[in-house]
């Protein structure tokens, strides 16, 4: 269920992560990049995101999200993910976090446990071409 | 003339598992039909009856080189709970792209899933198509043009499917036209 005390506001980032060509799409046309509606795929309980906000409040930053030097990190408004019928919800200290400080900013972003794959295909992109979406520059 | 025999490959280039390739003028792939139990074999190797490897076509080594990036990748790659792809899910790669592709078209880019699953994407001026290859084998289609309307979606291998894969190749043909202008237009 959608958490209103997540504020539409809130930037959430999303880690890209795979070996060194990530999860961006490139267009071999125009060149412009995007990351790939892949990168959007929910796992059982929904789509691991970070809460920028109270990633600052812990005094970290973006590049604290990543686990592998190659991973990307993606940003964009609740507000937007909110648009397209999903909703956030808190989910701290994952134990795939192994208890990093990261693990107080965690959250999931719900909504894709109903939906048939065509429409869940269509979310995912939805979700990668949001108006907000936007790489952070790490270090 | 089938798109299998325009492409060079016909319908007995499969793909396997393999833990050998020396690599030379007459190249020798060692791979298994039944792939031993308990190990995963270090590569996969797609393997058309009469040609050599290094003679198969640029985007079948394309494909197999991308293939191969993606079966190596580490179980919980996402630093979360990924699975490390399924050999069901390269097979059903290899198997809707060699039912799509012809010689001319643009190389497609290859993405692991969490579940084990393969994505296969073309985005040429704005225009997608995104092929999700589960790690059970079920393959889904989303293509998009650069309005954002669907082009096609749905299922592939079910009985009712032949129209999403006749769509999609036929897009696919269109995104093929753009990419080698090299000019964006409206599709």
């Amino acid at each position: 269920m959608d958490d209103a005390s997540i504020l539409d506001q809130e930037e959430l980032l999303r880690r890209l992560a795979s070996d060194e060509q990530a999860f961006v799409v490139r267009d071999t046309v125009t060149g412009e990049r995007r990351p790939s509606s892949g990168a959007f795929k929910p796992d059982a309980d929904g789509v691991s995101v970070y809460q920028s906000t109270l990633l600052a409040g812990a005094g970290l930053s973006p590049a604290d999200v990543l686990t592998h030097p190659a991973n990307l990190v993606v940003g964009f408004l609740a507000a937007d993910a909110r648009a397209i019928g999903l909703g956030v919800r808190p989910d701290r200290w994952p134990p795939e976090d192994h208890g990093h400080p990261r693990g107080v900013a965690h959250a999931l972003l719900i909504g894709f446990e109903t939906l048939g794959k065509n429409e869940r295909l269509r979310r995912q992109r939805q979700l990668a071409t949001l108006p907000s979406m936007h790489f952070i520059p790490i270090g | 003339m089938t798109v299998l025999d325009r492409i060079g490959m016909n319908s007995t280039a499969t793909i396997f598992q393999g833990d050998r390739v020396e690599s030379f003028r007459g190249s020798v792939a060692s791979y298994f039909d039944s792939p031993p139990t308990g190990a995963r074999p270090p590569f996969l190797v797609i393997v058309m009856p009469g040609v050599l490897p290094e003679m198969r076509p640029p985007l079948v080594q394309h494909v197999e080189r991308e293939l191969n990036r993606l079966w190596l990748l580490p179980l919980h790659w996402d630093g979360r709970r990924a699975a490390q792809i399924t050999f069901t899910a390269a097979q059903g790669a290899v198997k809707t792209l060699a039912a799509l592709v012809t010689p001319e078209s643009p190389p497609p880019q290859f993405f692991p899933l969490p579940d084990g699953g393969v994505q296969v994407e073309w985005l040429i001026a704005g225009n997608s198509i995104e092929i999700e290859v589960e790690a059970d084998g079920a393959i889904q289609v989303l293509a998009m043009n650069t309005a954002g309307d669907v082009v096609t979606e749905g299922e592939l291998g079910q009985a009712e499917s032949a129209g999403v894969m006749t769509v999609t190749r036929r897009f696919l043909g269109e995104l093929t036209g753009i990419w080698r202008s090299g000019a964006p237009r409206a599709v």
